[in-house]
């Protein structure tokens, strides 16, 4: 091994010596960041694609959620809920695209209607009466109540982008938007490369260029750090965190993101329609020791996260107690009555059939066999697949347990995930749940416009497929972002739709 | 035969364009997207589409990638032969000067360390000896960047996580096929003649021992270029390998199609050069069939 690794040393100070010279000669102040997620272009109106350009401080929305999801101005300084079809938002003056451009009423209204017309993100869009450009007040009014308006408005498929520009052949590689930093090089394979946009209505960084690098494996995000390649890299694994968590020149900034894991269950199952059953089911699982040892996310509650003001905030409803899911069980009548070990519905044996899709990953198939494992105590069994065809299996009902990643709230508000996943027919309701008093809820958030009190039925609904075991909801992602030391202004936004904005700052530059 | 297997697989490749993106899609946006893509017709129709677009050079849109397959595959081969070429010189010198070594140290201390450092190489994970190499390189030592991929120094490492794993099993075949010329009665003959060792190494043995082992290395090449993944992953080395695996993920037909119509020609391309190098090495050897007669 000696041998070989002399060799290598030769032959890499041969290769390296001769090129190496990488030091940044330059005034400009620089700073290297790596993502770890970069689709083939980053036009907004194209799946989530927008979330690069919101990441790396490139594109606005009229209004964005800050980094405790909390609904601020940004293009636009001011906004007023007319009624529940109307809201009158107020241009920023002074704000211009990246081509200098300015950025009016008008220019809104096209980007909005760009958006509306050309996403293929179903979830965001709105019904639209009119949108009126009058100066720098923009109108819009909706044909039926939409409390959720600014909320989809904060969506990244809405970021504001000079449709004048929008068929140029590289708009999709270079959209100009009106954020802190404009897209110079684009290449889908490597990153991007921005410069500081000097006339951003705020002005404050006082960084000239940043050099976004695409780097998906999270090792090689570390070790990148750990070279100080970058100085700012997200979702390291735990293990590659502790590296730098006592490190006096890197910050980790860490904790819970938006994204849940649950398993959906199949209604249409006869044992599962019944709620002791699903009860059962969910005292019989370890979610802390799936959490804490098997993905180092955190046990979930519910669906949303108790960061959100419509999460909930007390203790877990159904905490691990196989003793009560025997109980339970007993009570239903479902007993091993052939002495298996396994409990029996109607004369057979209950085999869950629990499933996960393959680039589901290793923590899907990890967890489905830890649960088999306890649900062996509760006399329930269980086959755990990870398969191709899972989206047929979805759409055909052939399971009882759907392993699914959500991101409940992307724009902060509660109606997305209860009218995506949970109201009667809805288009993920792979499990044919129904629920009148949820449907009730959603209709009344359709109604609902003030902060407050769609926040508290967000809370009931959430209560309510807690409670009704809608789901079992396994885990919270957890999310982190380490900078180094010498790069100020960078906060970790739960929703990780933000990594850098205007605030962004070299300390010794 | 692979569009059939593609048309007969799981899932349906308009709905998976959806779920690979995160997005739920409306059965009308399912709808639309299969007639787009032309899902709907019949096999037969969609291959005859497919085959007269591949005869005018049209190898189709790729919809997880929005863009002209033609316009893809060129900048991932470019990458994909780079770094296949810069590891097959790693593997060619390096096995060859290990195996001429032990076998002409037989059965002595060194050849036993280059047995056990070959059987060691081929036991090494790729995935980890690319982590391994990255640490030490990169973080340790810093000789080399892990994010700057048009620097010249940058292919050094997945080069050497791709040879390393492979020099264990040339070096060894090497070494056999060099013994087993050794022992020839020529290597005899010319030892009593008095032709220096290394004569005979390097102008009799080592020709003959070539004409076995260009073969091995000309499979290697094309599974080479048929790209490495987990390597490319790594180090953010944009090749067909990852490009081939997020095709499958994604359902992406004729991206996937194409790939493997591009291997079929790289391996077909690699057995006629290989022939016609061994032709070259050996003219007793004729790839048209027949023999020579020495006369």
């Amino acid at each position: 091994m000696k041998y070989f690794l002399i060799v290598l040393v030769i032959f890499s100070v041969g290769i390296s010596g001769c090129v190496l010279n990488n030091s940044d000669s330059s005034d400009e102040n620089v700073l290297n960041m790596a993502i770890f997620w970069l689709d083939n272009d980053v036009d907004p109106i194209n799946g989530w694609n927008g979330w690069t350009l919101t990441r790396c401080g490139i594109g606005e929305n009229l209004v964005q959620m800050d980094e405790n999801m909390i609904l601020r101005p940004s293009i636009a300084d001011s906004y007023e809920i007319v009624d529940e079809y109307t809201t009158v938002f107020h241009i920023r003056d002074g704000v211009t695209f990246h081509n200098g451009n300015s950025v009016d009423a008008t220019a809104c209204k096209a980007s909005i209607e760009r958006a509306l017309e050309k996403t293929d993100r179903f979830d965001v869009k709105f019904p639209v009466e009119s949108i009126t450009a009058d100066g720098q007040n923009l109108i819009i009014k909706t044909s039926e109540p939409s409390g959720t308006l600014l909320n989809k408005l904060a969506d990244t498929v809405f970021i504001i982008v000079d449709v004048s520009e929008a068929d140029e052949e590289d708009f999709k590689y270079k959209p100009i938007c009106t954020g802190t930093f404009k897209i110079e090089e684009f290449n889908a394979d490597k990153g991007m490369v921005l410069s500081k946009h000097k006339g951003h209505w705020l002005g404050n960084t006082n960084v000239d260029v940043v050099n976004v690098k695409y780097i998906q494996d999270a090792s090689a995000r570390a070790m990148a750090l750990q070279a100080k390649e970058i100085d700012l890299a997200t979702q390291l694994s735990k293990h590659e965190l502790e590296l730098f968590e006592d490190n006096e020149d890197f910050i980790v900034q860490k904790g819970p993101n938006l994204r849940v894991f649950l398993l959906r269950l199949n209604f249409e199952k006869p044992y599962m329609k019944e709620l002791a059953f699903r009860q059962a089911l969910s005292y019989g699982m370890d979610k802390e020791t799936y959490a804490f040892k098997l993905v180092d996310g955190t046990p979930a509650k519910g669906p949303i996260n108790e960061l959100l003001s419509f999460g909930y905030k007390g203790e877990d409803y159904y905490q691990y107690n196989p003793r009560k899911a025997n109980e339970l069980l007993d009570e239903l009548g479902y007993l091993d009555t052939d002495g298996d070990g396994v409990r029996e519905c109607n004369g057979k044996n209950i085999v869950l059939e629990y499933i996960s899709r393959t680039n589901h990953g290793a923590d899907a198939n990890n967890i489905g066999i830890a649960m088999q494992q306890q649900y062996k105590e509760i006399g329930i069994g269980m086959k755990v697949s990870q398969m191709e065809n899972y989206a047929d299996l979805a759409s055909s009902g052939n399971f009882d347990m759907l392993w699914e990643r959500w991101t409940p709230a992307p724009t902060g508000d509660c109606q997305y995930f209860i009218e995506s996943g949970y109201i009667t027919n809805a288009a993920g309701n792979y499990g044919k749940y129904s629920n009148a008093t949820l449907d009730a809820i959603n209709s009344e958030l359709n109604s609902t416009l003030n902060k407050n009190d769609r926040d508290a039925l967000g809370l009931k609904a959430t209560e309510l497929v807690m409670e009704d075991v809608a789901s079992l909801f396994i885990y919270y992602q957890e999310g982190n972002i380490v900078t180094s030391k010498k790069v100020e202004g960078v906060e970790r936004f739960i929703s990780e739709v933000y990594y850098v904005d205007d605030r962004v700052r070299l300390v010794d530059a | 035969m692979t569009f059939a297997i593609t048309f007969i697989a799981p899932s349906d490749p308009a709905e998976m364009m959806y779920f690979s993106r995160d997005v739920v899609p409306t059965k009308e946006m399912i709808e639309q997207a299969r007639e787009e893509m032309g899902l709907n017709d019949p096999l037969l129709i969609q291959y005859g589409r497919w085959l007269t677009g591949i005869a005018r050079g049209d190898l189709g849109y790729s919809y997880s990638l929005r863009t002209n397959v033609s316009e893809i595959l060129p900048q991932k081969i470019e990458k994909t032969v780079y770094l296949a070429c810069f590891s097959i010189v790693i593997l060619f010198v390096v096995s060859f000067a290990l195996g001429v070594i032990a076998a002409m140290c037989k059965n002595r201390v060194i050849d036993h360390i280059i047995k056990i450092l070959s059987m060691l190489s081929i036991s090494i994970p790729s995935f980890w000896l690319g982590l391994i190499l990255m640490y030490y390189f990169v973080v340790q030592l810093q000789l080399f960047k892990i994010t700057d991929s048009d620097h010249a120094s940058s292919i050094v490492l997945p080069a050497l996580t791709l040879a390393i794993p492979l020099i264990g099993r040339y070096t060894m075949q090497i070494r056999a096929e060099v013994l087993d010329e050794l022992g020839c009665n020529y290597v005899l003959g010319a030892r009593t003649r008095g032709i220096k060792e290394f004569r005979i190494i390097w102008s009799h043995v080592i020709p003959n021992t070539l004409i076995n082992i260009i073969t091995l290395f000309g499979m290697t090449i094309a599974f080479l270029l048929g790209g490495t993944a987990i390597v490319e992953v790594i180090f953010s080395w944009p090749g067909l390998g990852s490009m081939a695996l997020d095709a499958i993920n994604q359902r992406d037909y004729v991206l996937l199609q194409a790939y493997v119509l591009l291997m079929a020609f790289i391996y077909v391309g690699m057995n006629f050069i290989v022939d016609v190098i061994t032709q070259l090495i050996d003219p007793r050897v004729n790839i048209f069939g027949g023999c020579k007669h020495n006369e």
